[in-house]
């Protein structure tokens, strides 16, 4: 190949997604530490000596009122994480998840005992499926191309460059948590 | 001794913005990432079309009345934006948002302007730190401002203990290292035919990387079927599966480049020379055209397959 070309070049995307990257991209690479929800819960309460962990199920009520809110997609399960410093209750962290534009994003919201947003982390963030080219639209480019193997990209590939993910369905996320943060402060209603 | 990575996800600037730190220890590389979060977040309160407290909202509302006083931020942006506009002989403008706000990929912050005016119309006054607007207009510096947080928060990390780093905002990413040897990071691209699914481009050592892609933006209401690159005469068209990736020494001029590759094409090569920069482009059909030197810039062999035609 000519490397002083002064002309582009043209390569068909199949051929780019077969060239055998993998090796050259190894997982370890990649092995930076996310977040782990007692890190957020450290993180955002410093001053806290103890935390207690639970889980809390929405029912469909509460799932519609907060769809009243904000409407996006839920797990419909969330993780609270109650930070104390001795009998005082500091505040709470939820760890929730909404849809992104391919996956579901993992976040930790950290709200005072006054309600107010003390921090905001992502935790998880899968961008991808996974490494497999798997749709029409791609295949139907095998036409004609010796390629009968499925592609196998890299295994652990984070940095990807590609059209702007909206962040709008985190946001709509904050809204419902801060919204049943406060049903959640009230006594049941009968 | 190994090092010690770390990496933070935020939403900031419209999108997910990941910083990732190698270091000798994870405490150094907690307070570097820190320190490109509040450099992120002050661009971003400075720069952003959706707060009305922002400087950029400031500039949209009063600087066709009076000079606008703003910070080095803003008015680095904007010098950014107005070199692009010059260079592109006005094909990069960052007075379009007129056209963004009638398509509805962006909220109108008053009623529309009666004559769209463009960039020409910006005057910065260097000395006062001051920008005045010869007519009404509404800059959207997104994508620049991006790119310009993206370059302020490596040069933020870069003031600290660090073995490497990365910065992704969005699509616009930078790379760090302290010390040639060190390796890359593994960058990918995604593929605008499918979301879900990446094309691993190779390690990037150090340097910048931006893309534009026209659908995919992941907006609630399914407002995907146009195109937010926009050309400032012909105005707003349809989306395709279609993206431009543009690698450069910056980050600002990586992004701005992608407008300008996007519009120009091919015939962008003049200007990516002079500004150090390398271009893709994935067109509808499938097809990969790369500009001379642009897989140079990755560590990955070119593709040896047919011989090259431009």
């Amino acid at each position: 190949m000519n490397h002083t070309a002064k002309t582009w070049t043209t390569t068909p995307l199949v051929a780019l997604a077969s060239a055998g990257l993998p090796a050259l991209c190894p997982p370890s690479v990649q092995a930076a530490a996310s977040m782990s929800p007692e890190q957020a819960a450290h993180a955002a309460f410093p001053e806290a000596d103890r935390f207690d962990a639970r889980t809390l199920r929405l029912n469909s009520d509460q799932l519609r009122s907060l769809d009243a809110v904000a409407p996006v997609r839920q797990r419909g399960e969330l993780r609270l994480i109650d930070a104390w410093a001795g009998s005082r209750l500091l505040g709470t962290l939820y760890i929730d998840d909404v849809i992104g534009k391919v996956e579901w994003v993992t976040y930790a919201l950290a709200l005072g005992a006054d309600g107010s947003i003390r921090s905001l982390e992502i935790l998880e963030y899968r961008e991808t499926h996974g490494f497999e080219v798997r749709t029409p639209s791609w295949r139907k480019q095998f036409a004609g191309r010796k390629a009968d193997t499925p592609f196998r990209f890299g295994e652990d590939i984070k940095n990807i460059s590609g059209a702007t993910l909206s962040c709008a369905h985190l946001t709509a996320g904050v809204q419902r948590l801060l919204t049943l943060h406060v049903q959640l402060a009230k006594p049941p209603a009968r | 001794m190994s090092d010690q990575g770390v990496r933070r996800v935020r939403p900031l600037l419209g999108t997910y913005v990941q910083v990732e730190v190698c270091a000798k220890d994870s405490a150094s590389a907690g307070r570097a990432i820190e320190a490109a979060f509040q450099r992120i977040e002050a661009v971003h309160r400075s720069l952003s079309f959706h707060s009305p407290d922002s400087e950029l909202s400031q500039m949209n509302r009063e600087a066709h009345r009076q000079p606008v006083a703003v910070s080095p931020d803003t008015l680095a942006v904007l010098r950014q934006a107005l070199h692009l506009s010059r260079v592109s002989g006005g094909r990069f403008d960052p007075c379009i948002a007129p056209h963004l706000v009638r398509a509805a990929l962006l909220p109108a912050p008053a009623p529309l302007l009666e004559t769209p005016g463009h960039w020409s119309c910006i005057h910065l006054d260097e000395d006062t730190r001051t920008v005045r607007f010869s007519q009404p207009l509404w800059l959207d510096l997104g994508g620049l401002a991006k790119g310009h947080a993206v370059d302020a928060a490596i040069e933020a990390i870069a003031a600290h203990p660090v073995e490497r780093a990365l910065v992704n905002a969005g699509g616009d990413l930078r790379t760090y290292r302290r010390t040639p040897g060190q390796p890359g990071f593994p960058i990918s691209l995604r593929n605008p035919f499918n979301a879900g699914e990446t094309l691993v481009l190779g390690l990037l050592e150090e340097g910048a990387l931006a893309t534009s892609g026209e659908s995919l933006l992941g907006r609630m209401e399914n407002k995907t079927d146009l195109s937010p690159l926009v050309d400032p005469v012909r105005g707003i068209r349809p989306a395709q599966a279609r993206s431009i990736t543009v690698r450069a020494p910056s980050c600002w001029l990586a992004d701005g480049m992608t407008k300008i590759v996007g519009l120009l094409g091919q015939d962008s090569q003049p200007i990516l020379e002079q500004h150090g920069c390398h271009a893709a482009i994935i067109d509808p059909s499938g097809e990969f055209h790369a500009s001379p030197g642009f897989w140079q810039a990755f560590h990955r062999p070119p593709y040896q397959g047919a011989p090259p035609h431009a």
